[in-house]
């Protein structure tokens, strides 16, 4: 059930006796900028973190466990070219715990969101900059992990220097190292009233005294987003290709694909069934051949990114398997591409592919994902996701997969002989 | 809080020995269904009844984990893949896990996880073979170095023994592994007086019995089946109170371990498992007086985390962060131990909220067919479901607390270990 709060507001509730917790996620949605995505981390780091009511972590802390260890949290992440910064809350249902716990949830919300630790001067300064110092610990730290970082600077070979997607959605050291009490202000100020909202609530609820509760959260109407969360960026004839030395044990090897196959499209399911059979399932042709078959590597998978048109391949292997790891993987392209897998492994792949789905419908919080994608990519209604797989064909598949083209190449790790 | 008796766990043991656990969980899609075995890293040294001692090469039971799989004419892998259903397995220091998930054709996934776990099948090309994918997830773990300093951590409080090796073994030990290794860790582990299966999620608790029963009528095992004695921590010695290495990280990692005293047989462990969960709760959780105090100094990040690990023949714990102030962090942490049980009576007041917020976040879990099954492999080694915590934690008393004070504070068992950074 959906009701509009104000313009460009959005509440979502979705009753449901099958969990114990009810999840409540609010979501804020503006599109990417080249330089958004570090202040908006920041500030949901500090808006996680304090309100004027419970100005330290500790107090924050010890409310939320007197509320049965209820968990509050913020986190930023990219749908398309859409950037969110999502505020999540789970608690034990009013009926579990015999007590309630539901309403004192949804106004220790309100107060995080509207009444974070700020005067007319800012944020408080303090607060700030602890959390500056541990998002750059974060940031920093990200670097430690070697099949990220590979994923990471294949991103920024994929994506067009100009483009806003070429920065990561959590934010670059360089910017946070410039922001101010004044920048992030202006963030909480834009997230606030200009900011797309989508508030969902999950769970064995009363609808009415929770539409009742939100009512009365102080928002202004605002613009909803003009634009979908698709992200277009044509072929480039070059390919993109680096390679980095690293004294690392295990090499990487990550692949980016031209795809121009939307979520959604006419080639939306086929493109899922398609990457099933590349590298998205473990009964793929990439875990299969390259891994299984040939052990070349502990892990070589694919993933469709249906939002900004592209499959990605990750790989981790020694290095002196580069030039046999790369031609392998062209060869399960080429072999998509001709039509060489057989019924049953399409059947396969489209069963694991509906076992997901149906496995997803047991996970509160990827139900809210599962609406909130449809609603930032203008497909708001339900859609009968294990009828679609179910009717893919061979065809389809390879049409689909005629489209792949090798994009971007980036290698991570010791000498390989080119 | 009755209502949270809702959850109602059926409890079987059949004729050949095997433990069954069944958890429905009305209005779900999936069904998960796991075999624990107790076996793990720890047992490459073990004594059977009448019988010299065995040994086999570190990393054999998460090597046997690998080719269980394969069969003469099937991969069991491919086989739940055709039946549309998630498989996985994992090895861990006491216990091995094998496990699917569901929507669909039960009987038949049911079926090929206990065949294919009590049918083993190993030969030379096919234990050769793998070899290079093992040594692989070894070199991967190598560049994690969160995973080093575990490592590092678990092999200072307990040298020389099976403990210090890692899970999966090294590039050398697993060069050694050969068939006869892993079919004689089978022999002496994989019976079914030696395992659960747990399933838990939607299904028909009556039929689902019915099923298994049927299938393992249909087998015969060894009548007598007493488990070998694995020799873990009887050869540990001194811990070794500091360990540092470089690696190329962009800041210092610091962990610190504290070694247990005591022996748990599983109903005391369960308490004593609770009781070190309030007890880090209270002293350094986000809701503690020496969490902030320690973050606002720039001495933890949101990196900082403890864990606690607690089997039958040892228990130990660590604290950790990310940090570039390692030396701070240590004595830090240090003082905090030493003064445990003064400050555990300034945080009495806070002891019922913790309780509770642990409670709730149990309860929690039972949102979560696989977190349920999780958690029964890796915090109770099958020894107990989350229902059973429910029921202890509900009984412990801030004097329970004593018990962690009591194993845990004695700086001679602790070790600090550190990674930092190359350049």
């Amino acid at each position: 059930m959906d009701y509009q709060l104000a313009k460009g507001v959005k509440l979502h509730i979705i009753p449901s006796s099958q969990f114990r917790l009810t999840n409540i996620v609010i979501n804020f949605s503006a599109m990417q900028t080249t330089n958004n995505a570090t202040a908006r981390h920041l500030l949901a780091n500090v808006l996680e973190t304090s309100c004027q009511k419970y100005p330290t972590q500790t107090l924050l802390a010890r409310r939320l466990d007197a509320l049965f260890g209820a968990v509050v949290s913020a986190n930023v992440a990219r749908v398309g070219q859409i950037h969110t910064l999502r505020m999540r809350a789970q608690v034990v249902n009013d009926r579990q715990a015999q007590t309630a716990l539901l309403m004192p949830l949804i106004n220790l919300l309100r107060e995080l969101v509207f009444r974070p630790l700020m005067n007319e001067k800012g944020f408080d300064a303090a607060t700030v900059a602890v959390q500056k110092k541990s998002l750059a610990g974060s940031l920093a730290a990200i670097n430690d992990d070697k099949q990220f970082v590979a994923y990471q600077r294949l991103a920024q070979l994929f994506y067009d220097q100009t483009s806003p997607m070429y920065y990561p959605s959590y934010g670059t050291s360089s910017d946070l190292d410039s922001l101010n009490g004044g920048s992030l202000v202006s963030a909480y100020r834009s997230l606030r009233d200009e900011d797309q909202v989508d508030i969902f609530v999950l769970g064995e609820v009363n609808t009415k005294k929770v539409r009742q509760a939100f009512a009365k959260w102080p928002f202004r109407d605002r613009q909803p987003l003009a634009a979908i969360a698709d992200y277009h960026q044509s072929f480039h004839h070059r390919l993109r290709q680096q390679l980095d030395s690293d004294d690392i044990e295990q090499a990487k090897l990550d692949l980016a694909y031209h795809l121009p196959v939307y979520y959604r499209d006419p080639g939306y399911y086929p493109g899922l069934v398609m990457n099933g059979l590349l590298g998205g399932t473990p009964y793929s042709k990439l875990f299969l051949n390259v891994r299984e078959k040939e052990s070349l590597a502990y892990y070589a998978d694919s993933q469709l990114r249906a939002f900004s048109g592209h499959v990605v391949i990750e790989t981790g292997i020694s290095a002196n398997n580069y030039q046999r790891v790369r031609s392998l993987i062209e060869q399960q392209i080429r072999q998509l591409q001709a039509g060489q897998f057989t019924s049953e492994q399409l059947e396969e792949v489209k069963q694991s592919l509906i076992t997901s789905y149906r496995v997803g419908l047991d996970n509160p919080l990827n139900i809210i994902e599962h609406r909130l994608v449809n609603e930032l990519s203008g497909h708001p209604e339900l859609f009968n996701v294990p009828e679609a797989v179910g009717l893919v064909t061979k065809q389809e598949v390879v049409a689909v997969a005629k489209q792949l083209k090798l994009q971007a190449v980036y290698y991570l790790g010791g000498d390989v002989d080119e | 809080m009755s209502d949270l008796y809702q959850a109602k766990v059926l409890d079987y043991q059949l004729a050949n020995g095997i433990t069954v656990k069944l958890l429905p969980m009305p209005g779900f899609h999936q069904t998960y269904a796991m075999i624990n075995v107790n076996v793990g890293s720890v047992d490459t040294r073990f004594q059977p009844a009448n019988h010299g001692l065995i040994t086999v090469p570190a990393g054999t039971a998460h090597y046997l984990e690998h080719k269980l799989f394969e069969k003469k004419d099937y991969d069991a892998f491919e086989l739940f893949g055709r039946l549309g259903a998630d498989s996985n397995a994992f090895t861990d220091l006491c216990e091995t896990s094998y496990l699917f998930s569901t929507t669909g054709r039960l009987r038949e996934c049911l079926e090929t996880l206990l065949n294919f776990v009590q049918q083993p099948y190993f030969t030379q090309k096919k234990v050769d073979k793998e070899r290079g994918i093992i040594g692989e997830e070894i070199k991967m773990y190598d560049d994690q170095p969160g995973m080093r300093l575990y490592d590092a951590m678990v092999a200072s409080l307990y040298p020389h023994t099976p403990l210090a090796e890692d899970i999966a073994g090294s590039l050398t030990s697993i060069q050694q592994i050969q068939p006869q290794d892993l079919q004689t860790l089978y022999d002496n582990f994989y019976q079914p007086a030696n395992m659960t299966l747990l399933v838990v999620g939607g299904f028909d608790p009556q039929t689902v019995l019915e099923w298994v029963q049927e299938n393992q009528e249909g087998k015969q095992f060894s009548s007598h089946y007493q488990r070998p004695t694995s020799m873990i921590i009887n050869s540990a010695g001194q811990v070794v109170s500091n360990w540092q290495k470089k690696m190329a990280v962009q800041r210092p990692r610091v962990m610190i371990g504290l070694r247990g005293k005591h022996n748990w047989p599983a109903t005391d462990r369960l308490k004593y498992q609770l009781a070190g969960e309030l007890f880090f709760s209270l002293l350094f959780d986000e809701s503690s007086d020496n969490f902030l105090r320690l973050y606002n100094a720039g001495i933890i990040d949101d990196s900082f985390g403890y864990e606690l690990e607690v089997a039958n023949q040892f228990d130990y714990a660590c604290l950790g962060t990310v940090t570039d102030v390692p030396d701070r962090f240590i004595s830090e942490i240090h003082q905090i131990l030493r003064d445990s049980k003064r400050q555990l009576s300034a945080a009495a007041g806070q002891f019922n909220t913790v309780k509770h917020s642990l409670l709730g976040r149990l309860i929690g879990m039972m949102d979560s067919p696989e977190a349920v099954a999780d958690r029964f492999a890796e915090t109770a080694n099958g020894d107990w479901l989350i229902t059973d915590e429910v029921t202890t934690l509900r009984s412990l008393t801030i004097d329970d607390l004593q018990l962690i004070i009591n194993s845990l504070i004695e700086p001679e068992q602790w070790t600090t270990c550190q990674i930092l950074p190359s350049n």
